[in-house]
């Protein structure tokens, strides 16, 4: 983790990240306004007292961004985690146990990467109907092929390991080798999708709000808050860039981040630097 | 008649291996086939036979850490092949395994404390104190500071690795311990201390071990019996005097006659092993060790010697075998 601090980029990115998260946290304490609240006449030019401006019905932009980070991140968050779970147990049972199992476990999970993830998402939250949590759930299901794959890869990996096999031997049952044994040694490339499955989760939820099937107004999201400023781009092109960069940023930092660990993490990289 | 711990019965392993273009051709790698063998209560049984001769199978087969193809093994009148899974992880209490590499046989990211006392914690063995309590006493009983708890094993040299796995294979006060070429992977200085400790063990815990190596030399000191395996075969066993002062089956005289020694006067002759040992998937016919036996005749290609016994304690599977008397000039000179 020191290591991150002092790569220049993963340095920038973490700051950023905390930044936002901060900003995402402490919304209510650092706008006088409330995301809903018309507080002046619309699409209004930046000033101190709209320090972004003002949006198509007058509510204040940089309000509505801060609360949207709420949404996106926990959205990206809670959906990020739903994937790693379910990814990681479909991983280490398939790989663990191998045989008729894994062949069924792989070919569902090769049926679900057949699919763009976004279109996947669009058919699940157009069945479950459009909220935030179908939203989670609809952008975890789409990630957890690639956890389960890489969970799946490192327990075959690890399986032939001799430090399983001693377990074994000294009386483990399958659940602890899976859960104490190989899964605490195949954390790091788990980690590693962990930062760049976030990012790609906030802009699927981006991409769903923007189309208007995330999260329902009047709760902001970056998606839908892009989706309203495009037709007031020549008017109002600060709203635009705001809502635009809210959404580029994140994933951006979050997926160098993601490559930096990743350096970090893997020892065959470490030996090429 | 000795007290028997573990028993094996006609022990067969073989593992398919896919052959052809599309693995539709199944041959099998013979790694065990009929094996008969007794570890008496207490004794250090050596088993010796050269790389790929199915020593590690056995070790993993008599363990069940490996389902055996036929064949049974029952440890304390127990058949292991007769248990439920859930038995068989309370009957490892009683058996525990030493691994050949000290470096891959630790999970990396466990501490010494929590290497040790896994055994415990698997079997809820005491509370989390007293198995950190046990662990600290372990470390002691094998030769490493109690101050070392907490740290990883990768802050350790192989010898004091292999001390943290035997550490662990004790925990559980087992009365068995396999020891699978334990010092094979260590420097020479630092293999005898690790024999000398496990043969303090054996005495103080009254423990019995099944003692692997790929070399005479090295089980010679520990060993009460010893056992040679040839691809799959149990050629010969008997008490470790006989091995090495009578041995009648040309593979042991062989083995012997490779140990490094010194002598002044190089007298013996040799006993030298011509080629490489054969596939274990397509095993000789006949006597598997007819291909480079120096006295291989007809029969040997033709008819498969069993394992018969020469007197209550030394069996050997040859038609022809060497003399028992030590003058013929082929048997290599072994000095004490």
């Amino acid at each position: 983790m020191k290591k991150l601090w002092k790569d220049p980029s993963s340095a920038f990115c973490l700051s950023f990240l905390l930044l936002i998260t901060l900003l995402a946290l402490l919304a209510p304490l650092l706008t006088p306004y409330r995301y809903d609240q018309i507080a002046a006449d619309p699409l209004l030019g930046a000033s101190w007292s709209h320090l972004f401006g003002t949006d198509e019905i007058g509510r204040d932009i940089f309000t509505r961004i801060v609360y949207a980070g709420q949404v996106s991140l926990l959205v990206g968050l809670c959906s990020t985690l739903i994937a790693l779970l379910f990814g990681v147990v479909l991983g280490l049972v398939s790989g663990y146990y191998g045989g008729a199992l894994d062949a069924l476990i792989s070919r569902f999970l090769d049926g679900l990467l057949a699919f763009p993830s976004i279109i996947l998402a669009l058919a699940v939250m157009a069945v479950l109907g459009p909220n935030i949590y179908n939203a989670m759930l609809a952008i975890g299901l789409v990630s957890v092929p690639i956890f389960a794959r890489i969970t799946r890869g490192s327990v075959l990996t690890m399986k032939s390991r001799e430090f399983v096999e001693a377990s074994r031997s000294m009386g483990a049952g399958d659940g602890r080798i899976m859960f104490g044994v190989i899964l605490p040694n195949s954390l790091s490339p788990l980690l590693v999708q962990f930062s760049l499955t976030f990012a790609s989760a906030v802009l699927i939820e981006a991409g769903l709000s923007f189309l208007g099937l995330g999260v329902q107004p009047p709760t902001p999201s970056w998606g839908s808050m892009l989706n309203a400023a495009k037709s007031y781009l020549t008017i109002s092109p600060l709203y635009s860039i705001v809502a635009g960069a809210a959404v580029f940023l994140t994933v951006l930092c979050l997926n160098l981040l993601g490559d930096s660990l990743r350096d970090h993490l893997d020892p065959r990289m470490n030996k090429r630097r | 008649m000795p007290d028997v711990l573990l028993r094996a019965e006609n022990l067969t392993k073989h593992f398919p291996v896919k052959e052809g273009r599309f693995g539709k051709q199944r041959s099998r790698v013979h790694a065990l086939d009929g094996i008969e063998l007794s570890v008496y209560r207490n004794e250090i049984l050596g088993i010796v036979g050269e790389s790929g001769c199915g020593k590690s199978t056995l070790a993993r087969v008599l363990l069940n850490l490996i389902e055996p193809t036929a064949g049974t093994v029952s440890f304390d009148g127990v058949n292991l092949q007769g248990l439920t899974r859930r038995q068989m992880r309370e009957q490892r209490r009683e058996m525990q395994l030493v691994f050949q590499d000290p470096f891959s046989s630790l999970d990396p990211r466990k501490t010494v404390r929590s290497l040790i006392a896994e055994p415990l914690d698997i079997h809820r063995v005491g509370t989390p104190q007293e198995r950190t309590k046990r662990a600290s006493e372990l470390m002691e009983t094998v030769g490493l500071s109690r101050s070392y708890l907490n740290r990883y094993p990768h802050e350790f040299s192989g010898g004091q690795r292999q001390r943290i796995g035997i550490a662990r294979a004790l925990a559980l006060r087992p009365k068995l311990i396999v020891c699978d070429e334990p010092v094979s992977a260590l420097d020479v200085s630092v293999q005898a201390q690790i024999i000398n400790l496990l043969q303090d063990l054996q005495q103080q815990f009254g423990l019995t071990y099944l003692f692997i190596a790929h070399g005479l030399d090295v089980v010679r000191h520990i060993s009460d019996r010893i056992a040679v395996m040839y691809l799959g075969k149990l050629v010969e066993i008997g008490p470790a005097d006989t091995i090495f002062t009578a041995s009648r089956h040309p593979y042991t005289c062989a083995l012997i006659s490779a140990m490094p020694k010194f002598e002044l006067n190089p007298s013996s002759n040799p006993l030298p092993l011509k080629g490489e040992i054969p596939s274990p998937i397509h095993p000789p016919a006949g006597c598997r060790f007819h291909t480079r036996c120096p006295f291989a005749q007809e029969r040997c290609r033709r008819e498969e010697p069993a394992l018969t016994p020469q007197d209550e304690h030394h069996s050997f599977a040859c038609h022809f075998p060497l003399p028992a008397e030590a003058e013929t000039g082929v048997r290599p000179a072994v000095h004490a």
